[in-house]
């Protein structure tokens, strides 16, 4: 077969161009440090790496996002601290205000103390998240939630929207709760709460409220006890009323009713009444009920007498037992943030070992094996090398070499 | 006859093949020159009565090393060869375009969800609404550049079919010309052939063919005619056609050719013509790769602007209004056929972005028995998808209507619903307030319920936006009966339980009441839980004043992960990775095409070289070879000259 001289010029100059273009590709390879250059090389992994890159990205941005809810709920966690302290405080009050001995100026100065824990706490209620958004507003967190009332008291503004975040890819949490279930509710479970009414003229004074029979047909209902004639009848507060219990009241001898049964003491006049009500019914608003106490101890007892004593008595009781269902519920709702903000911690971990895993995942894909380019860099040099010595001696052959 | 003669008849036949010889010589690096040999015969020879003697020899012709079979097969692997080559170039843009890891659409898709998913996890912060505006800015700016740099492609590819054009023809003016000059000096030489001519003539056909695939008959007379497409005469004998580029009727964002006649009218030739050449391969790469690449990137545009849109206006904005679209939205093309006869124009709209192909679809109008038929075909598969008798005709999410006109039969259409999809993305909202993160509905329970029972957050859907609430809804549980009522008085309730049954409640009626079923009205579902007691209360009302309310942006956000494209199999993310697949694998193919035919091309004309070819070495020794025939002939002729005078020197 005869060989053209072109064509032996033209097919080297192919070949080294072509090595050359190899060397050239694999040099680009490691300088990038990447397998393929542009999908072309290696199609399937490259949209499998555009897959994995977004998994990569959204798992990051769940990251952020429980970086987020982190910081609120820690703000939260914060600000129940505070309000639980506040509300042990309050209670020791109460019971340092229950001590007979007391004069009158000694418990307008525990009511000026306890007015002072309320401010406290409506302070606490109203606590932002540092970006001037109201922690416990719900969605309404543009405006402080917890607005102090004309005549008295706190009412409440804001809404009962859960803000939530999308911490995981299948779990959107609730990063802050509504300032109602917070500061204004009680839970399922607490008890009843017993009061005696304001226009009430005898010495009747209420003791603790026990569950004897939590079966009884009538358990649940609100209940009114009212006295006339040395004797006692309990009714429910429905419409008509349904008669729980009658009898000849004793002082220290419980009233029985419903499956709860209440001690009392001292004399009730003819009229007088006491409720027994469900915790929800009872009023659940934390502010409400030290505010009763405030007002309650400023009423001077001096000249009273033991209407007045058993006025603030009760009023004592039943505020106790309302913060203390108060303080639990607050305690409830710390503890649901606790168990989120580990949830959170554990969403962090398995996050972290997914991302690991598909990031190795991802760097099989797409990232180079310098050893083996390398080696194959220098394989590839080396036949360029020969490649161009054997052009060398090849053209140096020619016939007029010998002429 | 005497020796002297005999001699020069030698020295001239030498002369000659020297000639012949440098001729190659000078001529081993011509492109497309094919090796001559002078070609030797005896003279004839004097009877005498002892035999025949020889006179010498003499030149019959100087050939040519030509094998026609060869060179054939050459021109046709190097147009395809150049088809492959421009494919690749072209396609290789797009290639790279998608290779960005960095700053591509698909990063910029991802930190656009990042930018809802900031507003979602901090709705009164308009520093995340900021940022969501920024990121929106980004991927839309993203969406168009790469709509720019496709449609660049395509006028890049409009330019190089317009620029070929003239070479094209400059190249059949030269066959022609040559045909008739090959047949002038041949009937001046006495029929010899004009190597050089033919050399030259071959070479052209040779250069016409890596631009567009040609076929060449010889005809009597050895003239060549150069034929095109399918069959059209570009060159007939002496006589040369011309082309001529101009916008295509069907699509006049398209460069097509045009065949001029030698009456002057102009035929335009389709694209599917057009099998090799570079031409062959910028039209193939256009109507495989471009145009299905810019309508893929398109319907992402298309699919996720009108998603985002939807939901975005379920939601309200910081001032409590239903947002608005967050991005403006492409319409899709129609185009008339510039040759149609009737004066329809048609219009076209989207019906459903999750129903949309990457195809353009022609519409060819149709007589069937006197009743205009419209045929709709899908041009990326060529199916007929359809024959339609009647306005509005619907297909694969797109809509078609008549704007104006009446059609006449023959006319065509050509309907791209997903084209410009990328290039008019932008977003509209630019205030931070105005993006509607927060849900237009809260629900909430009444302070002093006694039981367990808890309304969930409502979701609207887009039967909602007919009818939005203007009161409060106040659902209160009866225990007695174990209904909820407080419906709307206007609205049937719809029941679904957890099983997925659904039962449809009259406008009016109660509804009983299942934990966990969720409860459908007016375009808003809401979920109850726990256990209600009697006379328990639960509301329904306008979100107002909720800032920091982002379920409206966890359900934007939600998008990223949803699979609303391609009949509902696709994300927004894999739909894209579905194009870098294809562009990725289409490019890998051409590429070892590419190489598959270098390598062929190479061998053949390596078998053509071995005929045509001059190798150096072998000249130099036909050098020396005719240079001593030449010493050895002069020798003769002294012999001649010694025996002459050798006679003469008897006299004397």
């Amino acid at each position: 077969m005869r060989i053209s001289t072109q064509s032996f010029y033209a097919r080297s100059m192919n070949d080294i161009g072509s090595q050359q273009q190899q060397l050239f590709r694999i040099q680009q390879q490691l300088a990038s440090g990447s397998k393929f250059l542009t999908p072309a090389d290696d199609p399937v992994a490259s949209a499998r790496a555009l897959g994995v890159s977004d998994t990569l990205a959204q798992s990051s941005q769940y990251a952020t996002s429980r970086d987020r809810a982190t910081l609120s709920l820690s703000r939260e966690e914060d600000a129940l601290k505070s309000a639980t302290e506040i509300l042990q405080n309050v209670k020791t009050l109460v019971v340092q205000a229950g001590n007979g001995t007391l004069s009158d100026a000694d418990r307008a100065s525990l009511a000026t103390a306890m007015q002072s824990n309320l401010d406290q706490l409506v302070n606490v209620a109203n606590a932002d998240d540092g970006n001037g958004q109201f922690l416990f507003a719900g969605y309404k967190s543009a405006n402080p939630p917890f607005v102090a009332q004309a005549g008295g008291g706190v009412q409440y503004m804001g809404d009962q929207g859960q803000r939530l975040i999308q911490v995981d890819v299948a779990r959107q949490m609730s990063a802050a709760d509504d300032g109602r279930s917070v500061f204004q509710s009680v839970q399922g479970s607490a008890g009843y709460v017993a009061s005696a009414s304001a226009a009430n003229t005898g010495s009747g004074v209420f003791g603790g409220v026990g569950v004897t029979e939590g079966t009884a047909a009538l358990y649940g209902k609100d209940f009114n006890i009212s006295f006339a004639g040395g004797n006692y009848t309990v009714t429910t507060t429905d419409t008509p009323p349904v008669v729980a219990a009658t009898g000849v009241y004793t002082s220290g001898t419980p009233i029985a009713f419903g499956g709860v049964q209440v001690s009392m003491s001292g004399t009730p006049a003819d009229g007088d009444s006491f409720q027994v009500a469900t915790a929800k019914n009872a009023g659940t608003d934390v502010f409400a009920a030290i505010g009763d106490m405030i007002s309650a101890l400023r009423q001077p007892l001096a000249t009273g007498g033991p209407a007045a004593q058993a006025h603030l008595q009760n009023a004592l009781s039943t505020a106790n037992v309302k913060i203390t269902n108060a303080h639990d519920n607050v305690l409830t709702i710390r503890s649901s943030v606790g168990s989120r903000l580990n949830e959170i911690d554990a969403l962090d971990s398995a996050g972290g070992s997914r991302d690991l895993i598909d990031k190795s995942y991802l760097s099989d894909l797409q990232d180079l094996d310098p050893a083996a380019a390398i080696s194959e860099f220098l394989q590839r040099q080396t036949s360029l090398q020969a490649t161009q010595q054997t052009f060398a001696r090849l053209h140096g052959i020619s016939l007029f070499n010998y002429l | 006859m005497s020796m002297f003669y005999t001699g020069l008849t030698g020295l001239s036949v030498a002369r000659s093949a020297l000639m012949t010889t440098a001729h190659n010589t000078a001529n081993v690096y011509t492109a497309g020159y094919s090796r001559q040999t002078s070609m030797i015969a005896t003279n004839g020879a004097i009877g005498l009565a002892s035999g025949f003697v020889g006179t010498g020899a003499r030149v019959t012709t100087v050939a040519r090393s030509y094998d026609a079979y060869l060179t054939s097969q050459l021109n046709g692997a190097e147009a395809s060869g150049a088809a492959l080559a421009s494919y690749n170039a072209q396609i290789s843009r797009i290639d790279s375009l998608l290779a960005d890891k960095t700053s591509g659409l698909s990063p910029l898709m991802q930190s656009f969800f990042a930018g809802v998913q900031g507003v979602a996890n901090t709705p009164a912060d308009p520093a995340a609404r900021q940022q969501l505006i920024s990121a929106a800015h980004a991927l839309a700016n993203k969406f168009r550049a790469t709509d720019q740099y496709l449609s660049d492609l395509n006028t890049s590819v409009n330019e190089q079919i317009q620029g070929s054009v003239g070479e094209i023809n400059t190249y059949a003016k030269q066959i022609a010309s040559l045909n008739h000059r090959i047949g002038q000096m041949s009937a001046v030489a006495g029929g010899q052939p004009p190597n050089d001519l033919l050399d030259q003539r071959d070479q052209l056909v040779n250069q016409l063919g890596k631009l567009v695939n040609v076929k060449v008959l010889e005809q009597d007379g050895g003239k060549y005619n150069v034929f095109i497409g399918n069959g059209q005469s570009l060159v007939l004998g002496d006589q040369a056609m011309s082309l001529k580029a101009g916008p295509s009727a069907a699509d006049p964002t398209r460069t097509a050719l045009s065949l001029v006649g030698i009456n002057g009218t102009a035929t335009e030739l389709a694209d599917s013509v057009f099998g090799g050449g570079s031409i062959g391969g910028l039209m193939a790469f256009r109507n495989e790769t471009l145009s299905t690449s810019q309508n893929a990137i398109g319907r992402l545009a298309m699919s996720l602007t009108d998603t985002f849109n939807d939901q975005h206006k379920l939601g309200v904005d910081l001032n409590g209004v239903l947002g608005t679209d967050f991005f403006s939205q492409a319409a899709p093309g129609v185009f008339t056929n510039a040759h149609n006869n009737g004066d329809m124009v048609l219009g076209a709209s989207i019906t459903d972005t999750a129903q949309l192909s990457i195809s353009d679809y022609s519409v060819e109008v149709k007589d069937v028995a006197g009743v205009l038929n419209y045929s709709v075909t899908r041009l990326t598969d060529k199916q007929v998808i359809g024959t339609f008798t009647a306005f509005p005709i619907s297909f694969d999410g797109v809509s078609l209507s008549v704007a104006s006109g009446t059609a006449q039969a023959g006319d065509r259409f050509l309907v791209q619903p997903t084209r410009t999809g990328a290039r008019d993305v932008d977003v509209l909202v630019l205030d931070t307030a105005k993006v509607a993160a927060a849900s237009p509905l809260i629900a909430g329970n009444t302070a002093g319920n006694q039981g367990t029972g808890a309304l969930g957050a409502p979701r609207v859907d887009a039967g909602y936006l007919a009818a939005p609430l203007t009161a409060p809804v106040t659902l209160s549980f009866d225990a007695a009966t174990g209904e909820l009522s407080g419906f709307p008085a206007a609205s049937a309730v719809t029941v679904t339980l957890a099983d997925g049954t659904s039962t449809v409640y009259a406008a009016g009626d109660p509804v009983p009441y299942t934990a966990g079923a969720s409860m459908s009205f007016g375009g808003i579902t809401v979920k109850m839980t726990g256990a209600p007691a009697d006379g328990d209360t639960f509301t329904i009302k306008n979100n107002s004043g909720g800032v920091s309310d982002g379920s409206n942006a966890l359900l934007l956000g939600a998008l990223q992960k949803k699979a609303v494209m391609d009949g509902g199999t696709s994300t927004f993310g894999s739909a894209f990775a579905q194009l870098v697949s294809a562009v990725g694998n289409r490019t890998m193919e051409i590429r070892t095409a590419e190489k598959t035919q270098t390598s062929v091309t190479e061998q053949i004309r390596a078998s053509r070289d071995s005929i045509s070819g001059v190798n150096q070495d072998e000249e130099t020794a036909n050098l020396l070879m005719y240079q001593q025939m030449y010493q050895a002939n002069a020798k003769v002729i002294q012999t001649a000259s010694t025996m002459f005078d050798a006679i003469l020197g008897i006299r004397s």
